[in-house]
């Protein structure tokens, strides 16, 4: 029995080298060439570069913001949103960015109708990100997670990746990333089914209707904005732009804006005195041209929208 | 604990690495408090209902065979049921079957305010009942004498590889491994270890890359039609037979590590040329478990014709009730019911239809048409498993034929892309390609005879498209449901 346990210690042994050599393979192929794909990783690399020079607004939010906000446009600012990000993460950036003594002096956060709403599973996914703006214990507190899952989840990123990175890697322009803008030219009016697309986001962003203001998420809401003003930050809010086909499946599913923003400006009475609230939302409803989905706008709709809250921006600087 | 989780691949190593450093006499011991420790990482309190299940079939298996009078010994027995389906009842069956009389009163408006139990279902709560069970039963039908070491009966009932989603293990099998000395055997271990992989594979990289699609669709079928449907559907047939024989495999493979040997669950079930094949080689342990202990005890097909028909119908309607208390798998059970008592029925005609059409001359495609047939009807049922209500699964089937165009816009809204679709056939392709192998030989024991070098570089490919395709969001299994 010693001998046959001998030889199964030896054998593993060898066998987990042999493991840990294609992980590390793994690993490092996935660091140097998927990574540097991911547009996360693009605005991270432009935001660094840009940081030195004079910044004074700085956008923060998630896929509606990185898509709309063409920071050419806007004198002085760069998009640090990024797609799927929630408020509790958005803190964790707003912190970061403070203690790396941003000149940005303008905060811009999103009030958009689904901010608050709890509809990502799993908003920690590019641990390897996140963990460069906490420490591992908050990572592992927030994402649920045990420490040595996200110490795993965070320095071996291309576990269960590979799809994405096969996607990645096949199309690797197919979002161009400028100052944190992800340009993306789809047109939403060529599509057929306008409705069903509206709809159909509508239902995924409301799937707990009517808890539309996750507490979490609310908390994490207040915690980003107390930061901010404690560090003397003029805060913006901006309600973003949607397509009417969107509005209209909010509303199916039993959303309107108006008690939206009725409860969201009992959260605000804190801030509003000294904070400035651009409201967007229905602005370009009936322009289709301008989205590339029901709730982002593309290239075009960017554009003029950038234009217009540059404007708005004016009486803010 | 998930098998699919950093917890259970610390806590395997740690428990196997101590079952061979003591003593045999002390190991009932370890794999007790293991698997006590398995299931209570879930939810502590419950591992009273198994302690309770364990004493009350320990203390009537023995009063059973003890007992002289036959009065006495059913008396035991129905303790050790009513126990045993109470305890599922009540966790189980009480809110859906409140839900349904309310729902059934209100039809004739007779007004009945709902009574719900606020519980959690226990994790595998179905396996352990019905393995529990199976112990009483074969002591009434002198299989079997009661076990003496309420220690060694406890880990019997309680046995962390297959205690959340079997296999169902008979007590005849099981219990005498228990006594035996289990050295530590290269060969064994190692084919444990590889059976694992399998499983791990079959688990992490098909059924939960293939769940995002089916969940996409199946949460909100009615804004897909056809293709979307007919895909969504397929991908459940073989995202629920990874996730379950994925983990029938994990369960098989770890027992065998430590010297065990439980009953196969599944042989390959999509091969099969009908549907009465189909359950031989589908969730093997419960199969073969309403065949002994409700089928044969009803008649099973030494009765009247309709008395047969009756009992296959009845012992498939409460297989599907064992599944979920849910209308759709009853739906789904009675009719896997009907398609076998109609396979029985339409037997002779269909076969002179074989001949007419000379299929026996062209023998594999007569297979082909048969295999092909059989997954169809299975699919159709799987419509229904999957489907959150009846309605939903009505909607399925009658738009899945609808709309067709190759426009995968839809499915793509899943974030999965050409890519993940083309990535899902080839998965499945490569374990059918696997499974039509296994159909003509023994894998591993083929793989045993190659050379070192294609043996290791095949283990670590599944590893690597383990670590790289893997879902790793530890995705339970959804058998634990049931």
């Amino acid at each position: 029995m010693k001998k046959e346990k001998r030889r199964f210690m030896r054998t593993t042994l060898i066998f987990i080298l042999f493991v840990i050599v294609l992980l590390a393979l793994f690993n490092a192929a996935y660091s140097w060439y998927v990574i540097p794909q991911k547009n996360i990783f693009k605005s991270e690399v432009q935001f660094a570069a840009t940081s030195e020079q004079n910044i004074s607004i700085l956008f923060f939010g998630d896929s509606h913001v990185a898509r709309s906000v063409n920071p050419e446009f806007i004198p002085g600012s760069f998009n640090y949103a990024v797609p799927s990000e929630i408020y509790e993460q958005t803190f964790f950036k707003v912190r970061n960015v403070l203690e790396e003594g941003t000149t940005a002096s303008i905060f811009v956060f999103p009030i958009d109708l689904h901010d608050f709403s709890m509809y990502r599973s799993a908003p920690y996914v590019d641990a390897w990100y996140w963990k460069t703006k906490m420490s591992y214990a908050e990572l592992a507190r927030v994402s649920n997670n045990s420490l040595l899952g996200v110490a795993v989840k965070a320095n071996f990123p291309f576990f269960g990746n590979g799809l994405e990175a096969w996607q990645l890697l096949a199309n690797p322009e197919r979002t161009p990333v400028l100052q944190g803008w992800q340009a993306n030219d789809a047109d939403f009016s060529q599509k057929s089914n306008r409705d069903a697309i509206g709809l159909a986001r509508a239902q995924k962003h409301f799937p707990a209707y009517p808890e539309i203001f996750n507490e979490r998420l609310v908390k994490g809401f207040i915690s980003t904005l107390e930061l901010a003003k404690a560090h003397n930050k003029t805060i913006v809010f901006v309600a973003y732009p949607v397509s009417a086909e969107y509005l209209a499946g909010a509303q199916e599913v039993g959303i309107t804006p108006e008690a939206f923003y009725a409860t969201l400006n009992t959260l605000l009475e804190r801030f509003a005195p000294d904070a400035y609230i651009f409201d967007y939302l229905t602005t370009y409803a009936n322009q289709s041209v301008l989205f590339s989905d029901s709730d982002h706008l593309n290239v075009r709709g960017a554009s003029t929208f950038s234009l217009d809250l540059n404007e708005d921006l004016e009486t803010v600087r | 604990m998930l098998f699919n989780s950093l917890h259970f691949l610390l806590f395997f190593p740690i428990v196997v690495a101590i079952y061979f450093s003591i003593k045999q006499k002390y190991r009932w011991i370890l794999l007790l408090i293991a698997s006590y420790y398995f299931y209570m990482s879930w939810k502590a309190e419950y591992i009273i209902l198994i302690m309770l299940s364990t004493l009350v079939d320990y203390v009537a298996g023995w009063q059973i065979h003890a007992s002289k009078s036959l009065r006495r010994k059913k008396a035991f027995l129905w303790l050790s049921i009513v126990t045993n389906l109470g305890l599922l009842f009540a966790f189980k069956y009480f809110n859906f079957f409140s839900d349904s009389l309310r729902a059934l009163l209100a039809t004739w408006s007779i007004p009945l305010s709902p009574v719900t139990l606020k519980v959690l279902l226990p994790v595998g709560i179905s396996f352990y009942t019905f393995q529990t069970m199976s112990y009483t039963l074969d002591i009434y039908f002198g299989k079997i004498k009661p076990e003496k070491h309420l220690g060694i009966f406890a880990v019997y009932v309680s046995f962390f590889p297959q205690l959340v989603a079997g296999p169902i293990e008979r007590a005849r099998n099981l219990l005498p491994q228990f006594y035996e000395k289990h050295k530590f055997e290269y060969v064994r271990v190692t084919n444990g270890l590889k059976l694992m992989l399998w499983g791990f594979f079959k688990k992490i990289v098909i059924a939960d890359r293939l769940a995002i699609v089916v969940n996409m669709v199946y949460n909100n079928p009615t804004e897909y039609h056809g293709i979307a449907l007919l895909l969504a559907t397929i991908f459940f047939a073989y995202q629920i037979y990874c996730d379950f024989s994925g983990y029938s495999d994990i369960a098989i493979g770890a027992a065998q590590v430590m010297g065990f040997n439980l009953m196969d669950n599944f042989k390959r079930p999509y091969f099969s040329g009908s549907i009465s094949e189909f359950w031989k080689r589908w969730h093997i342990s419960l199969s073969s478990w309403f065949r002994d202990y409700v089928y044969i005890p009803l008649g099973g097909n030494r009765v009247s014709v309709p008395r047969w028909y009756f009992n296959l119908f009845f012992v498939f309607l409460v297989s599907g009730l064992w599944h979920g208390a849910n209308w759709t798998f009853v739906l789904w059970g009675a009719l896997h019911g009907f398609y076998l008592v109609f396979s029985i029925i339409t037997a002779t005609p269909r076969k002179a239809l074989c001949n007419f059409l000379r299929l026996p001359k062209v023998p594999w495609l007569l297979k082909g048409l048969q295999i092909a047939s059989t997954f169809v009807f299975v699919n159709i049922g799987w419509i229904f498993f999957r489907a959150n209500n009846i309605s939903e699964g009505w909607y399925v089937l009658k738009n899945i034929f609808v709309g067709w165009s190759l426009d995968f816009s839809g499915i793509n809204l899943g974030g999965i892309g050409w890519e993940g679709l083309i990535f899902s056939f080839l998965i499945i392709l490569f374990m059918e390609f696997v499974h039509l192998l296994q159909e003509h030989m023994r894998m591993r024991e083929f793989l045993s005879r190659k050379p070192v070098v294609l043996r290791w570089s095949i283990y670590l490919l599944i590893l690597s498209m383990i670590f790289i395709f893997g879902v790793f969001e530890n995705v339970e299994f959804i058998y634990f449901q049931f």
